[in-house]
């Protein structure tokens, strides 16, 4: 079962990331391209064409959906249990809704993605450090949050009072761990429309996937439940 | 999860490894997985960085 789940993850993250991908190839790339042309002055390590960079961010988004569709696969079948959405649809729907959060989003509000010609080459082994811790902090509470919100509800809190709770308690813990986290690259100087621009096409690009791979697997799921009860 | 059904799931942990490694090889590598094949030039080339260059920009992980 644990093998058919992740088979289930990795057909929508594949599927889900290749939709993703043709959507950054047409509503990131121009901004990438912009940022590109600001940046002509640096002398920058062009051993790959822009024609095959442009095709390497379908393939890297394709991948990467692949990647995190088997992450979700394996969540979905050890969660699966004690989620308390009525079928694997809408429990397909919440988990992914979760991971865009928990993945993505939430570190995004604290570093958010960058064009081109905004970072600094030489401390970006220490800015990928964080970058991954804040991930894993972020992941991690939204995975404590849902648990809390479990206990309350079994322990009978109701529906307002332990959605208000569990919301306010994961805003407070963020905002002081992203007050306690060095600050983000400031991009002195660059274009502010290009960089709103990229940043919305980043936050599209992850929104498709991720409601990619909510809506294929749990059309996958449904499709064998029907099977199984027909 | 590991013993899930009640036998150990013994491909689980080269399939998690599997994953981490693409990650690393879309999002983060800089010349490390190539340089068996190719070498000191991996680190100067760097072409799954620069392959992967739009993407790691667009998923939003940190760069240059
Ligand atoms: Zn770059």
């Amino acid at each position: 079962m644990l093998g058919t789940y992740l088979g289930r993850g990795v057909a929508a993250g594949l599927l889900a990331g290749l939709a993703a991908g043709v959507f950054a190839y047409f509503f990131g790339e121009p901004h990438v391209d912009r940022a590109l042309a600001l940046e002509s002055g640096n002398a920058f390590n062009q051993v790959v064409d822009r024609p095959t960079q442009r095709l390497g961010l379908v393939v890297a988004v394709a991948l990467y959906g692949a990647s995190v569709g088997a992450v979700f696969g394996l969540t979905f079948a050890s969660l699966r249990e004690r989620m308390a959405a009525p079928d694997d649809w809408s429990r397909s729907l919440r988990l992914s809704a979760a991971l865009f959060a928990g993945l993505f989003f939430l570190p995004f509000l604290k570093y958010p993605a960058d064009p081109p010609g905004t970072g600094d080459p030489s401390d970006i082994g220490f800015r990928t450090v964080v970058y991954l811790v804040t991930v894993a902090v972020c992941a991690g509470a939204v995975f404590v949050a849902w648990n809390v919100a479990r206990t309350l509800r079994e322990g009978g809190t109701g529906t307002p009072a332990r959605q208000a709770l569990v919301g306010a308690g994961l805003v407070a813990v963020l905002a002081a761990f992203f007050f306690a986290m060095p600050p983000a690259t400031s991009p002195a100087g660059f274009p502010g429309d290009v960089l709103w621009d990229f940043r919305m096409s980043a936050v599209g690009t992850q929104a498709v996937l991720w409601a990619g791979i909510g809506a294929v697997f749990g059309a996958l799921c449904e499709r064998t439940n029907r099977k199984g009860t027909a | 999860m590991y013993r899930a059904l009640g036998r150990p799931n013994l491909w689980l942990l080269p399939a998690l490894a599997l994953v981490l490694l693409m990650i690393f090889a879309v999002l983060f590598d800089n010349g490390a997985l190539l340089a068996p094949l190719l070498g000191e030039a991996a680190g100067k080339t760097n072409y799954l960085h620069e392959f992967f260059h739009d993407g790691r920009h667009l998923l939003g992980v940190p760069g240059h």
